[in-house]
Protein backbone atom coordinates (compact mmCIF):
# COMPACT_ATOMS: atom_id res chain seq x y z
CA UNK A 1 0.00 0.00 0.00
CA UNK A 2 1.61 3.26 -0.90
CA UNK A 3 0.29 6.70 -0.12
CA UNK A 4 -2.87 6.62 -1.40
CA UNK A 5 -2.83 10.38 -1.80
CA UNK A 6 -5.87 10.77 -3.87
CA UNK A 7 -7.70 8.75 -0.70
CA UNK A 8 -6.23 11.20 1.57
CA UNK A 9 -6.93 13.81 -0.75
CA UNK A 10 -10.70 13.23 -0.74
CA UNK A 11 -11.23 12.27 2.58
CA UNK A 12 -9.76 15.83 3.86
CA UNK A 13 -12.01 17.75 1.52
CA UNK A 14 -15.53 16.53 2.84
CA UNK A 15 -17.17 19.71 2.87
CA UNK A 16 -19.44 18.95 5.57
CA UNK A 17 -18.89 21.62 8.65
CA UNK A 18 -20.34 20.94 12.13
CA UNK A 19 -23.09 23.32 12.57
CA UNK A 20 -22.42 27.19 14.53
CA UNK A 21 -23.45 26.23 18.15
CA UNK A 22 -23.02 22.40 18.03
CA UNK A 23 -20.50 22.46 21.14
CA UNK A 24 -22.83 24.41 22.98
CA UNK A 25 -25.89 22.11 22.37
CA UNK A 26 -24.14 19.19 23.07
CA UNK A 27 -22.65 20.72 26.13
CA UNK A 28 -26.21 21.06 27.38
CA UNK A 29 -27.40 17.80 26.79
CA UNK A 30 -24.31 16.32 28.86
CA UNK A 31 -25.29 18.69 32.01
CA UNK A 32 -29.03 17.09 31.51
CA UNK A 33 -27.49 14.22 31.62
CA UNK A 34 -25.45 14.80 34.68
CA UNK A 35 -28.34 16.20 36.09
CA UNK A 36 -30.03 13.07 35.56
CA UNK A 37 -27.49 10.68 36.90
CA UNK A 38 -27.50 12.62 40.09
CA UNK A 39 -30.67 12.16 40.58
CA UNK A 40 -30.70 8.51 39.77
CA UNK A 41 -27.73 8.25 42.34
CA UNK A 42 -30.15 9.96 44.60
CA UNK A 43 -32.51 7.86 44.35
CA UNK A 44 -30.62 4.70 44.54
CA UNK A 45 -29.15 6.01 47.61
CA UNK A 46 -32.71 6.81 49.11
CA UNK A 47 -33.63 3.25 48.70
CA UNK A 48 -30.91 1.42 49.70
CA UNK A 49 -30.98 3.37 52.88
CA UNK A 50 -34.80 2.62 53.41
CA UNK A 51 -34.12 -1.29 52.45
CA UNK A 52 -31.29 -1.11 55.28
CA UNK A 53 -33.65 0.62 57.49
CA UNK A 54 -36.33 -2.32 56.73
CA UNK A 55 -33.53 -5.05 57.51
CA UNK A 56 -32.67 -3.45 60.62
CA UNK A 57 -36.57 -3.11 61.90
CA UNK A 58 -36.84 -6.54 60.85
CA UNK A 59 -33.66 -7.87 62.32
CA UNK A 60 -34.53 -5.71 65.66
CA UNK A 61 -37.91 -7.08 65.67
CA UNK A 62 -36.85 -11.11 65.17
CA UNK A 63 -34.63 -9.93 68.08
CA UNK A 64 -36.86 -8.75 70.43
CA UNK A 65 -40.22 -11.66 69.43
CA UNK A 66 -37.57 -14.79 69.15
CA UNK A 67 -34.39 -14.31 70.60
CA UNK A 68 -35.31 -12.72 73.94
CA UNK A 69 -36.15 -14.87 76.86
CA UNK A 70 -39.44 -12.50 77.92
CA UNK A 71 -42.18 -11.25 75.75
CA UNK A 72 -42.10 -7.66 74.72
CA UNK A 73 -46.17 -6.85 73.72
CA UNK A 74 -48.29 -4.17 74.12
CA UNK A 75 -51.55 -5.72 75.07
CA UNK A 76 -54.84 -3.42 74.31
CA UNK A 77 -57.56 -3.41 76.75
CA UNK A 78 -60.55 -5.05 76.15
CA UNK A 79 -63.26 -2.79 74.58
CA UNK A 80 -67.10 -3.58 76.11
CA UNK A 81 -70.10 -1.64 75.00
CA UNK A 82 -72.02 -0.96 78.75
CA UNK A 83 -75.56 1.57 78.76
CA UNK A 84 -73.65 4.29 80.21
CA UNK A 85 -70.64 4.19 77.65
CA UNK A 86 -73.62 4.02 74.70
CA UNK A 87 -74.57 7.57 76.15
CA UNK A 88 -70.88 8.98 75.32
CA UNK A 89 -71.66 7.44 72.18
CA UNK A 90 -74.68 9.24 71.06
CA UNK A 91 -72.82 12.70 72.77
CA UNK A 92 -69.61 12.02 70.30
CA UNK A 93 -72.09 11.33 67.33
CA UNK A 94 -73.88 14.53 68.03
CA UNK A 95 -70.89 16.19 68.02
CA UNK A 96 -69.49 14.77 64.98
CA UNK A 97 -72.93 15.94 63.25
CA UNK A 98 -72.47 19.40 64.04
CA UNK A 99 -68.75 19.85 62.95
CA UNK A 100 -70.37 18.48 59.77
CA UNK A 101 -72.89 20.90 59.74
CA UNK A 102 -70.45 23.89 60.76
CA UNK A 103 -68.06 22.58 57.33
CA UNK A 104 -70.93 22.35 55.04
CA UNK A 105 -72.57 25.66 56.20
CA UNK A 106 -68.76 27.54 56.21
CA UNK A 107 -68.35 25.99 52.34
CA UNK A 108 -71.85 27.48 51.17
CA UNK A 109 -71.29 30.81 52.92
CA UNK A 110 -67.65 30.87 51.54
CA UNK A 111 -68.87 30.17 48.15
CA UNK A 112 -71.68 33.24 48.20
CA UNK A 113 -69.26 35.47 49.54
CA UNK A 114 -66.77 34.74 46.79
CA UNK A 115 -69.34 34.72 43.45
CA UNK A 116 -69.95 38.36 43.46
CA UNK A 117 -66.03 39.09 43.40
CA UNK A 118 -65.51 36.90 40.46
CA UNK A 119 -67.87 38.16 38.40
CA UNK A 120 -66.76 41.89 38.78
CA UNK A 121 -63.63 40.16 37.86
CA UNK A 122 -64.84 38.81 34.68
CA UNK A 123 -66.21 42.03 33.86
CA UNK A 124 -62.96 44.15 34.23
CA UNK A 125 -61.39 41.35 31.96
CA UNK B 1 1.36 14.17 27.29
CA UNK B 2 -2.39 15.18 26.17
CA UNK B 3 -3.23 11.25 27.33
CA UNK B 4 -2.24 12.35 30.96
CA UNK B 5 -4.17 15.42 30.54
CA UNK B 6 -6.80 13.86 29.68
CA UNK B 7 -6.81 11.39 32.18
CA UNK B 8 -6.73 13.89 34.88
CA UNK B 9 -9.67 16.03 32.97
CA UNK B 10 -11.62 12.35 33.48
CA UNK B 11 -10.95 11.95 36.75
CA UNK B 12 -12.18 15.54 37.80
CA UNK B 13 -15.50 14.91 35.62
CA UNK B 14 -16.30 11.87 37.45
CA UNK B 15 -15.52 14.02 40.91
CA UNK B 16 -18.56 15.80 39.94
CA UNK B 17 -17.18 18.77 37.74
CA UNK B 18 -19.28 18.45 34.61
CA UNK B 19 -18.28 21.58 32.96
CA UNK B 20 -14.91 20.19 32.02
CA UNK B 21 -16.25 17.81 29.82
CA UNK B 22 -16.47 21.04 27.65
CA UNK B 23 -12.69 20.20 26.61
CA UNK B 24 -13.68 16.51 24.95
CA UNK B 25 -16.79 18.20 22.73
CA UNK B 26 -14.23 20.90 21.67
CA UNK B 27 -11.24 18.44 20.96
CA UNK B 28 -12.99 15.34 19.10
CA UNK B 29 -16.48 17.08 18.05
CA UNK B 30 -15.43 17.84 14.41
CA UNK B 31 -13.53 14.39 14.02
CA UNK B 32 -16.29 12.36 15.30
CA UNK B 33 -18.48 14.28 13.26
CA UNK B 34 -16.37 13.89 9.98
CA UNK B 35 -16.30 10.26 10.56
CA UNK B 36 -20.38 9.96 11.04
CA UNK B 37 -21.49 12.11 8.42
CA UNK B 38 -19.15 9.06 6.08
CA UNK B 39 -20.92 6.28 7.75
CA UNK B 40 -24.40 7.30 7.62
CA UNK B 41 -24.35 10.08 4.70
CA UNK B 42 -27.04 12.48 6.01
CA UNK B 43 -24.93 15.70 7.74
CA UNK B 44 -28.60 16.25 9.76
CA UNK B 45 -28.46 12.70 11.70
CA UNK B 46 -24.44 13.59 12.00
CA UNK B 47 -25.37 15.93 13.90
CA UNK B 48 -28.04 14.23 16.16
CA UNK B 49 -25.62 11.01 16.55
CA UNK B 50 -22.48 13.00 17.22
CA UNK B 51 -24.63 14.75 20.26
CA UNK B 52 -25.81 11.32 21.21
CA UNK B 53 -22.08 10.09 21.01
CA UNK B 54 -21.11 12.64 23.79
CA UNK B 55 -23.95 12.03 25.81
CA UNK B 56 -22.72 8.36 25.46
CA UNK B 57 -19.49 9.20 26.43
CA UNK B 58 -20.50 11.12 29.29
CA UNK B 59 -22.57 8.05 30.85
CA UNK B 60 -20.06 5.35 29.81
CA UNK B 61 -16.88 7.81 31.57
CA UNK B 62 -16.74 5.94 34.80
CA UNK B 63 -16.36 2.50 32.54
CA UNK B 64 -12.92 3.58 30.29
CA UNK B 65 -10.08 2.09 32.24
CA UNK B 66 -7.45 4.02 29.77
CA UNK B 67 -6.36 0.46 28.17
CA UNK B 68 -6.26 2.78 25.41
CA UNK B 69 -6.27 6.13 23.94
CA UNK B 70 -9.21 8.08 25.01
CA UNK B 71 -9.62 9.11 21.50
CA UNK B 72 -9.65 5.17 20.32
CA UNK B 73 -12.44 4.37 23.01
CA UNK B 74 -14.59 7.52 21.91
CA UNK B 75 -14.38 6.91 18.12
CA UNK B 76 -15.37 2.98 18.80
CA UNK B 77 -18.87 5.00 20.84
CA UNK B 78 -19.02 6.81 17.83
CA UNK B 79 -18.31 3.80 15.14
CA UNK B 80 -20.91 1.68 16.81
CA UNK B 81 -23.68 4.28 17.22
CA UNK B 82 -23.31 5.41 13.56
CA UNK B 83 -23.13 1.67 12.48
CA UNK B 84 -26.41 1.16 14.41
CA UNK B 85 -28.13 3.89 12.98
CA UNK B 86 -27.66 2.95 9.58
CA UNK B 87 -29.03 -0.72 10.57
CA UNK B 88 -32.37 0.87 12.07
CA UNK B 89 -32.04 2.98 8.66
CA UNK B 90 -31.48 0.01 6.33
CA UNK B 91 -28.91 1.70 4.22
CA UNK B 92 -28.14 0.12 1.10
CA UNK B 93 -24.50 -0.55 0.05
CA UNK B 94 -23.45 -1.62 -2.71
CA UNK B 95 -22.53 -5.82 -3.56
CA UNK B 96 -19.13 -6.56 -5.62
CA UNK B 97 -18.67 -9.80 -6.16
CA UNK B 98 -15.66 -11.28 -4.32
CA UNK B 99 -14.46 -12.85 -7.17
CA UNK B 100 -13.65 -9.76 -8.76
CA UNK B 101 -11.93 -8.45 -6.21
CA UNK B 102 -9.28 -11.30 -6.55
CA UNK B 103 -8.71 -10.09 -10.18
CA UNK B 104 -7.76 -6.44 -9.10
CA UNK B 105 -4.01 -6.28 -9.25
CA UNK B 106 -2.67 -4.28 -6.60
CA UNK B 107 -0.42 -2.00 -8.51
CA UNK B 108 -3.30 -0.84 -10.59
CA UNK B 109 -5.00 0.03 -7.46
CA UNK B 110 -1.74 2.08 -6.20
CA UNK B 111 -1.59 4.14 -9.38
CA UNK B 112 -4.66 4.97 -8.80
CA UNK B 113 -5.48 6.02 -5.59
CA UNK B 114 -2.13 7.52 -5.63
CA UNK B 115 -3.47 10.06 -8.52
CA UNK B 116 -4.62 13.18 -6.46
CA UNK B 117 -3.85 15.72 -9.32
CA UNK B 118 -6.78 14.78 -11.56
CA UNK B 119 -10.10 16.96 -10.74
CA UNK B 120 -12.09 13.78 -12.54
CA UNK B 121 -10.78 11.13 -10.60
CA UNK B 122 -11.30 13.03 -7.43
CA UNK B 123 -14.60 12.69 -7.82
CA UNK B 124 -15.13 9.84 -8.84
CA UNK B 125 -12.99 8.31 -5.75
CA UNK B 126 -15.32 11.03 -3.88
CA UNK B 127 -18.62 8.50 -5.24
CA UNK B 128 -17.01 5.13 -5.19
CA UNK B 129 -16.42 6.06 -1.46
CA UNK B 130 -19.92 6.81 -0.67
CA UNK B 131 -20.78 3.62 -2.20
CA UNK B 132 -19.03 1.70 0.03
CA UNK B 133 -20.60 -0.46 2.83
CA UNK B 134 -21.15 1.90 6.41
CA UNK B 135 -18.66 -0.58 8.04
CA UNK B 136 -15.93 -0.16 5.20
CA UNK B 137 -16.29 3.61 4.51
CA UNK B 138 -15.76 4.11 8.45
CA UNK B 139 -12.38 1.83 8.20
CA UNK B 140 -11.34 3.70 4.96
CA UNK B 141 -12.26 7.32 7.25
CA UNK B 142 -10.35 6.81 10.19
CA UNK B 143 -7.50 5.02 8.57
CA UNK B 144 -6.89 7.72 6.10
CA UNK B 145 -8.59 10.62 6.94
CA UNK B 146 -7.80 10.35 10.81
CA UNK B 147 -4.62 8.68 10.92
CA UNK B 148 -5.16 5.66 12.97
CA UNK B 149 -3.53 2.74 13.32
CA UNK B 150 -4.56 -0.74 12.13
CA UNK B 151 -3.66 -1.46 15.92
CA UNK B 152 -5.89 1.26 17.24
CA UNK B 153 -8.74 0.28 14.12
CA UNK B 154 -8.71 -3.17 15.51
CA UNK B 155 -9.85 -1.58 19.01
CA UNK B 156 -12.61 0.39 17.46
CA UNK B 157 -14.14 -1.77 15.00
CA UNK B 158 -13.94 -4.87 17.44
CA UNK B 159 -11.99 -6.76 15.17
CA UNK B 160 -8.53 -8.79 14.84
CA UNK B 161 -5.78 -6.89 13.07
CA UNK B 162 -5.69 -8.98 10.16
CA UNK B 163 -9.40 -8.69 10.02
CA UNK B 164 -8.55 -5.04 9.46
CA UNK B 165 -5.90 -5.40 7.03
CA UNK B 166 -8.11 -7.94 4.96
CA UNK B 167 -10.89 -5.48 5.54
CA UNK B 168 -9.16 -2.59 4.17
CA UNK B 169 -7.25 -4.15 1.16
CA UNK B 170 -10.82 -5.02 0.00
CA UNK B 171 -12.38 -1.61 0.57
CA UNK B 172 -9.45 -0.32 -1.61
CA UNK B 173 -10.16 -2.82 -4.29
CA UNK B 174 -13.68 -2.04 -4.17
CA UNK B 175 -13.07 2.08 -4.80
CA UNK B 176 -11.11 1.01 -7.93
CA UNK B 177 -13.71 -1.09 -9.17
CA UNK B 178 -16.43 1.19 -9.05
CA UNK B 179 -14.51 3.81 -9.91
CA UNK B 180 -12.38 1.98 -13.13
CA UNK B 181 -16.76 0.81 -13.53
CA UNK B 182 -17.61 4.66 -13.59
CA UNK B 183 -14.53 5.56 -15.91
CA UNK B 184 -15.75 2.97 -18.82
CA UNK B 185 -19.35 4.47 -18.46
CA UNK B 186 -18.21 7.88 -19.08
CA UNK B 187 -16.28 6.60 -22.28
Amino acid sequence: MKQDKALRKVLGNSGHQLPFGFEARAMRLVMVAAEKKRKQAYAVGLSVTCLLAAVLAAGGYYVVSVLFPFKMQLRLPKVELTPSSLNLLFLSFYIGALVLLLLVVDTYVRKRLQKPNGRSGENVI
Amino acid sequence: METKKEQEYIRKILDGNTLLFSYFIDTYARKIHALIVRIVASPEDAEELTQDVFVKCFNKLGSFKGECKFSTWLYRIAYNTAVSATRRKKVVSLHIDESLLYQVADDDVDEMLDNDSDERVLAQLEKAIDSLAPDENALVTLYYHNDKSVQELSVILGISVANVKTKLFRARKKIYLLMKTACDETR
